[in-house]
């Protein structure tokens, strides 16, 4: 079906009359992986990261219910968010038996999540930035990708573990579901994929009247062109092609109303079809609440609360997708991590029902594991990592909540502990202590 | 010496740049006239405000202010683009749209007549002067509602506009040049602006408005009520690297990617001349052309990656425009959706991806989908369309798609589709592949 090299050699000559730039010179492929299951995969731990995008608020995603010994959080919260803070009535208390008292809970929205903590498989980690925090988005977004806190960042924390693991090129290892590859899956000398959703097809279909055609478009990227902007289009024409070929028989997940559920369904189908793919990135959209906040986050956490449980259980809400739960053994070897490029503004800013926060600095990541150790030995410590962050006084609250946990002590503890990552990189910064058993 | 005669390929890409594509008719029509005249025709544009209004602009009037759908509107600017009598002016609407990205989900606010609105102002003032656009956008009932200053009132200021005004519309962050302290401070100054959807009035309310004195960027304002939203707007822009930030976003709209990290010290030469060119009156006509004339875009180095990656909605205005078919249509907003570009619908306040950022299996898929789209909307768009060339006919598939010439690559790769398909495939299905890789080729794409 696919091309070869000699056939393209072959039919290159045969134009005339018109006019050419110059000569083709093939060059050797991209080494795609093809739709065969990778012996390896099956044993490999797997990651996948919900990026919440625009900044979202952890301050009422885990929030305080009373105030500790020595600091003044919950007060604190209840004076400057009058009208979008939670009552500690209403929120789900993180706690289990034998827990020291953590004062927190959960939004009330969360409720898949909270569970999934009571049953030892979630992880809280609090107060996670980076030095000299960033309030744009933009700039914070790269850095949180990056892994790196340093402006012009040229690839992301996850893309330099594949180049450490001597991926290739459109090798499915590391997968974005959306429409842009997100810098974190851009390595140095490779990257990951970025794809719409399950089943990956062109429009003109499968049979002989498509594969001709995507033979040729493939090609484009088999050949050396002289410009590197257009050698990079033509190797993304062959890494899609390849993709396509890959993924074109994948079984097709259920579409839901909940988009992050669907690229939620597609990671799962990703990570259970067993080609390879480790790394797995989606994007939740519209955390950036400057106004009705309370109404917006709380549709995103029902949304994010719904999508993982039906990637876990295969249920959506109430409804059974009739896919069943996730299979076991690529269960016991993934973890979710929610990110974002910052959280909010301690106090809100209108004083109304309808407020919202403006860009603030540390918040909690949340992680969820099998709740076992998956292939490397090490699991994840289900709880709350990290210390809470000052809050200030009544009287002076805090302005900007104070990173206590550096985001790259967390990322080296993935690396280290869940991916197998030889060299993570973060050599100053060990891995963050007592995130992994 | 430079070749005054603008070459075939010189016109194929400064349209494919700046003017939503060639057509064959403006190859031919431009070829061997001097550069200088090709640009100056694609810059000539005669004020809107005084010239006679096109047939599309009653329509668009009536979309403002009927309520109608999203896609209508969406439809309305696409169909515009490609039967516009001046493609630059519509070009760099689209540029101002990416600029000051404001989106619509097409229900609630802003709504799609508001975003319509806000499209008029973009281009009245598209090739005019940048100062004037940014005041106005600043109180554009869109804007209001996107970016919250609808909810930015006294002593409860909501910084949303105020952070993006400073980092992404006026002064980026090549190196930022603001303080945490400025945006708070130019949230404060911009209190007091409402908008009633219903009444569709703008309104200054004083009594939302701060009074106190503010600092912005090392300047005082005070006691200037409704005026200190254009303080702050001249605040930001009397700063040095406001007009290079601008030119900036202009040369990697039209041109290529600037290697440049730092504006002040070490502009990108290109960006620097642009910058120069927005004068004291920030003159985008001439800005726009100096850019267009500039060797540095017309001979931009290639071999280093100085070229431009196409977005989707230049490519699907130019299939429209090549083929001859009408814009307005859901099928092409239908693939623009799949390519993440549809207009009025920019993924976030910093806009549209650019470059290679425009390249991923998503997108291409969504690109190679759009030519097969294109062939049937070209089938169904009239019996008196202008026939296809034949499949075979390479040299006038490239003449028909406005390019000067394919890449070796790709003429191989399509001759070899060709001499691929058994003697039983029909010419209507050559064409539609011939068209489809042609679409998704290299030479389409990046210009």
């Amino acid at each position: 079906m696919t091309l070869t090299r000699r056939q393209f050699l072959a039919g290159s000559g045969a134009l005339t009359g018109l006019t050419l730039l110059g000569p083709v010179v093939v060059r050797s492929g991209l080494g795609l992986a093809q739709a065969a299951v990778d012996p390896a995969t099956a044993q490999r731990n797997r990651l996948v990261i919900i990026v919440q995008s625009g900044g979202n608020d952890g301050l009422n995603m885990v929030i305080p219910t009373a105030d500790v010994a020595g600091a003044a959080r919950y007060s604190v919260y209840r004076k400057v968010r009058p009208s979008i803070g939670y009552d500690p009535s209403v929120v789900l208390p993180l706690g289990r038996a034998g827990d020291a008292d953590w004062s927190l809970g959960l939004n009330p929205k969360l409720t898949t999540l909270h569970d999934l903590y009571l049953q030892g498989r979630m992880a809280v980690v609090q107060g996670v930035d980076y030095p000299n925090h960033n309030y744009s988005h933009f700039a914070s977004t790269d850095i949180w990708e990056s892994g790196l806190p340093q402006l012009s960042n040229d690839s992301g924390w996850l893309g330099r573990h594949l180049d450490r693991m001597g991926i290739g090129d459109g090798e499915l290892r590391g997968v974005g579901i959306g429409s842009e590859l997100p810098l974190l899956l851009r390595g140095r000398s490779s990257q990951g994929v970025e794809i719409a959703s399950l089943p990956l097809r062109f429009a003109d279909g499968t049979d002989a009247v498509g594969d001709r055609r995507h033979a040729a478009l493939k090609a484009f990227g088999q050949a050396v062109w002289t410009d590197p902007l257009r050698q990079y289009a033509a190797d993304q024409a062959e890494v899609t092609v390849g993709t396509v070929e890959t993924l074109e028989a994948a079984p097709a997940p259920p579409v839901t109303s909940n988009s992050l559920a669907n690229s939620l369904l597609s990671a799962r189908t990703l990570l259970t079809q067993n080609l390879g793919v480790e790394c797995v990135v989606v994007y939740q959209y519209g955390f950036d609440t400057h106004t009705n906040q309370r109404v917006a986050q709380e549709a995103l956490f029902t949304q994010l609360d719904q999508a993982i449980g039906a990637f876990l259980y295969g249920r959506l809400g109430a409804t059974d997708l009739g896919i069943g739960a996730l299979d076991a053994t690529v269960a016991s070897r993934t973890i979710i991590m929610t990110t974002s490029e910052f959280g909010r503004r301690i106090g809100e800013n209108g004083g109304a029902s309808v407020s919202g926060t403006d860009h603030g600095a540390a918040a909690p990541m949340l992680m969820i594991g099998p709740g076992g150790a998956g292939n490397t030995g090490r699991s994840l410590v289900a709880g709350i990592h990290g210390d809470h962050p000052n809050m200030g006084t009544t009287l002076v609250p805090a302005d900007n909540l104070v990173m206590t946990t550096d985001l790259r002590t967390v990322y080296q503890a993935v690396l280290e502990n869940w991916l197998a990552d030889p060299e993570p990189g973060y050599g100053s910064y060990p891995s963050l202590a007592g995130l992994f058993a | 010496m430079v070749e005054p005669r603008a070459s075939r390929s010189d016109v194929a890409r400064l349209f494919g740049r700046a003017a939503f594509g060639a057509t064959a008719a403006d190859l031919d029509r431009w070829a061997g006239q001097p550069y200088v005249a090709v640009v100056d025709f694609l810059v000539n544009v005669p004020d809107p405000a005084t010239r006679m209004p096109a047939a599309d602009d009653a329509r668009r009037i009536l979309l403002e202010t009927s309520g109608a759908s999203l896609a209508l509107n969406q439809g309305w600017w696409l169909e515009r683009m490609r039967t516009t009598t001046y493609p630059l002016e519509e070009r760099v609407t689209l540029f101002l749209h990416d600029h000051f990205a404001t989106a619509t989900t097409g229900s609630g606010l802003p709504d799609a007549g508001m975003l319509l609105r806000q499209n008029q102002t973009l281009r009245s003032r598209s090739l005019g002067n940048f100062r004037t656009l940014a005041g106005e956008i600043t109180i554009d009932p869109a804007m209001l509602h996107w970016l919250s200053g609808v909810s930015n009132t006294r002593g409860r200021p909501n910084e949303n506009y105020g952070r993006e005004l400073l980092e992404l519309f006026t002064l980026g962050t090549k190196p930022q040049v603001y303080t945490e302290t400025d945006i708070r401070e130019a949230a404060r100054a911009l209190t007091g602006w409402t908008y009633n959807a219903v009444t569709r009035q703008l309104a200054f309310n004083a009594n939302l408005h701060d009074t106190g004195s503010k600092s912005v960027l090392g300047r005082t304002i005070t006691n200037q009520g409704a005026l200190e939203y254009l303080a702050v707007v001249n605040a930001a822009l009397a700063q040095p690297i406001a007009a290079r930030w601008l030119a900036y976003k202009l040369v990697l709209n039209f041109g290529y990617v600037p290697d440049t990290t730092d504006l002040l010290t070490a502009p990108d030469p290109l960006v620097a001349a642009v910058a120069d060119a927005l004068g004291p009156n920030w003159d985008l006509r001439n800005a726009v052309r100096t850019l267009l004339l500039a060797d540095g875009f017309r001979f931009a180095d290639a071999a280093a990656g100085r070229q431009s990656v196409r977005q989707p909605i230049e490519l699907a205005v130019h299939a429209a425009k090549a083929l001859g078919f009408s814009a307005d249509n859901t099928q092409l907003l239908a693939r623009l959706g799949a390519m993440s570009q549809k207009p009025f619908q920019p993924p976030n306040v910093s806009g549209w991806p650019v470059g290679k950022n425009w390249l991923s299996p998503t997108t291409m898929i969504a690109r190679y989908d759009l030519g097969l789209t294109a062939f049937n909307l070209w089938a169904g768009a009239s019996v008196l369309a202008t026939p296809l060339p034949a499949s075979a006919d390479l040299t006038g598939w490239t003449a028909r798609l406005g390019l000067a010439a394919l890449s070796p690559v790709t003429a191989s790769g399509v001759n070899n589709y060709l001499t691929s398909a058994p003697a039983s495939v029909p010419e209507r299905e050559r064409q539609t592949g011939v068209l489809a890789l042609l679409m998704s080729s290299p030479d389409w794409m990046v210009m």
